[in-house]
């Protein structure tokens, strides 16, 4: 009996293993690539290598720092402008039912669009307005689908604050929206924290849309990580360590928002 | 008469096909402090968000100091209220939260710091100043939830079961608190409650309400003593209730018995009525000539005692298949056993005729 129960266990933990080792594989080996030689590279699997810091120091002297810029511009102000107005958008969904207790899922079909429906029309009105190889052409895509998001990330929250907050603060002296900036934002500060760093994160990796409306000055982290793969061949070990650049950050802020992710992301559809 | 400091004026407010109250009027004097009492669902909390604000009547008025409010907002209503819930706001300290409605006002800093002082002492938290809500018991959330809602010094308090959430020795504590409060700052105060001991214990009068509609309103002695309706009688106290007729002459035809009760001299005879006649005011005899005379009696057999510490009520089964309760003192129940035949009996002033709904 016991030991059928060890046997179990033992095999879990070795379905999990493998399962962690599948997911670690790839970051783990981005990771030691950004330190081979090119020689090196050409021996994928080979673990025993002499690292070298060239393709960092060349990729840290390359455009990629100024494509991170870029990037932390684009992902600062699209999740400012979809807080500003995603904020208010979840408020009047939560409190006032505003459009019918369908509305909040039509929010998320917003998101869900195709970016391949959107870019034509798009790449058209960026280029009627004068905004390609802008940063506000990347911004304005982004918008797209992580303002609809952030709005349904943050519906499940405000449904968390009691009516009575708000009733309590408009007895204070309170009109409607001076309660809701100064009691029920205040009170859902970690939402609105998790609400940024996904929406960032989510900016913060885009391809499709940076690629087709960015130029030469507007390029973000990952068009610029794209940049990598030339004609000549993939400078793999500079790639590589712009790689590691890239997905420090969004595994880093991964730990911190990964608790209100399920609640933001669940609670909209249960309080519907 | 006093200065009129709210006035209801046939109320009515539905929620879809519900009716939530229905004709509901009622004057409160300045300083003067009322209570809504009645069963969840019975509306009394809808009137006070009529009161408030958060509620408009479909039909009727709403009047503060004369004035109608019915399109004033919340915000410019002048009262003041403590939810069920407390609703403190959790990111800020209970200094912060008491001076909120201060600092909405736009009232100096100093001033702010004055009145959140002289709050505190008034509800004995001084020195919790710094504490979140999260910190405090339930007893102190709701002295902060009153302490806030004093400070702009409101016109009308209003107060929404309060003490539900907390245990039984601190509400009896608490609401005594409240009624010291209250009587010190001589506010207008409605205060809604489905506790009738709170009720009675606290209140210069009582609003009894059943399904959106004012079954009685008078002083909790009045309330008590003397209940206008079946629903009263039955949702005030204990009463056993004898369904029967009113007879000639200041009688009540129950089955086979004729009662003599003083109550029912008002009453036209021949119509259906209900007596309504208090445990403790009935008293038991084990033998015929020990009961009192001029008194109505009847037989009973005892059915189980009930301890309720001091007293024990005393569970009957009398005519036809009917169970009534008598309340005795413990030391007067030594000599009862279940399945005894016994003499219960009550005086004539002792019953009150009520209607029927």
């Amino acid at each position: 009996m016991i030991s059928r129960r060890l046997a179990t266990q033992a095999i879990i933990l070795l379905i999990l293993c493998l399962a962690l080792a599948i997911v670690i594989f790839p970051y783990l080996w981005t990771l030691l690539a950004s330190f081979k030689t090119e020689a090196a590279l050409n021996r994928p699997l080979d673990w025993n290598f002499t690292p070298t810091l060239a393709n960092w120091q060349a990729m840290l002297h390359s455009e990629i720092p100024r494509q991170v810029l870029n990037s932390i511009i684009v992902g600062t102000v699209t999740v400012l402008l979809s807080l500003l107005l995603g904020a208010p958008a979840a408020y009047s969904f939560s409190r006032f039912r505003t459009g019918g207790d369908g509305a909040r899922f039509a929010v998320l079909l917003a998101q869900m669009l195709p970016p391949a429906a959107l870019i034509v029309p798009l790449f058209l009105l960026m280029y009627t307005l004068h905004l390609l190889d802008t940063l506000w052409a990347v911004v304005a895509s982004h918008l797209t689908f992580i303002l609809p998001l952030v709005t349904w990330f943050l519906i499940g929250f405000f449904d968390d604050v009691p009516p009575e907050l708000e009733e309590q603060a408009m007895v204070d002296g309170c009109t409607q929206w001076q309660a809701f900036y100064r009691v029920v934002l205040p009170t859902i500060r970690p939402g609105l924290g998790a609400a940024a760093l996904f929406g960032f994160v989510l900016s913060w990796n885009d391809l499709f849309y940076a690629l087709l409306l960015t130029g030469k000055h507007s390029r973000t982290l990952p068009v610029g990580i794209a940049g990598y793969w030339t004609f000549r061949g993939i400078e793999m070990g500079q790639m590589s360590a712009a790689i590691i650049l890239a997905i420090g950050p969004v595994i880093i802020a991964s730990f911190f928002v990964q608790r209100y992710l399920v609640r933001g992301l669940g609670g909209g559809a249960v309080k519907g | 008469m006093g200065t009129v400091s709210l006035g209801l004026e046939r109320i009515t407010k539905r929620f879809g096909s519900v009716t939530a109250v229905q004709d509901f009027s009622l004057k409160v004097e300045e300083g003067e402090f009322v209570s809504l009492l009645g069963p969840s669902g019975c509306g009394k909390t809808t009137i006070l968000r009529c009161i408030a604000g958060f509620e408009r009547p479909d039909t009727g008025q709403v009047y503060l100091y004369g004035q109608v409010v019915n399109d004033v907002p919340p915000e410019r209503r002048d009262v003041g209220m403590v939810f069920q819930t407390y609703a403190l706001f959790p990111n800020m300290t209970v200094g912060q939260n008491i001076a909120f409605p201060l600092m909405i006002k736009g009232s100096p800093k100093v001033e702010q710091r004055q009145r959140v002082a002289e709050l505190l002492d008034l509800v004995q938290l001084r020195g919790l100043e710094e504490r979140y809500p999260r910190q405090l018991s339930g007893g102190q959330q709701q002295r902060v939830a009153l302490a806030r809602a004093l400070a702009k010094r409101p016109k009308v308090l209003l107060l929404d079961e309060p003490l539900s959430a907390l245990d039984a020795k601190i509400r009896e504590e608490l609401r005594i608190e409240i009624r010291r409060i209250q009587t010190t700052l001589g506010i207008t105060t409605i205060y809604v409650t489905h506790d009738q001991e709170e009720a009675l214990s606290i209140s210069d009068r009582v609003v009894v309400m059943n399904q959106g509609i004012i079954q009685q309103v008078g002083s909790p002695a009045e309330i008590y003593k003397r209940p206008a309706t079946l629903f009263v009688a039955r949702f005030v106290g204990t009463n056993n209730l004898f369904q029967g007729k009113i007879g000639e002459g200041g009688r009540f035809l129950w089955h086979d018995h004729v009662f003599r009760v003083d109550d029912a001299i008002k009453w036209p005879s021949g119509i259906q009525a209900v007596l309504a006649v208090r445990p403790a005011a009935m008293g038991l005899a084990t033998s015929q000539t020990d009961v009192p005379s001029g008194a109505n009696v009847m037989l009973g057999r005892i059915e189980p005692l009930t301890f309720l510490g001091s007293i024990v009520r005393v569970s009957l089964r009398v005519q036809g298949d009917e169970m009534i309760r008598v309340d005795l003192p413990a030391e007067a129940t030594a000599g009862l056993s279940l399945g005894q035949q016994v003499y219960v009996y009550f005086s004539p002033e002792a019953g009150v005729i009520v209607r029927e709904q």
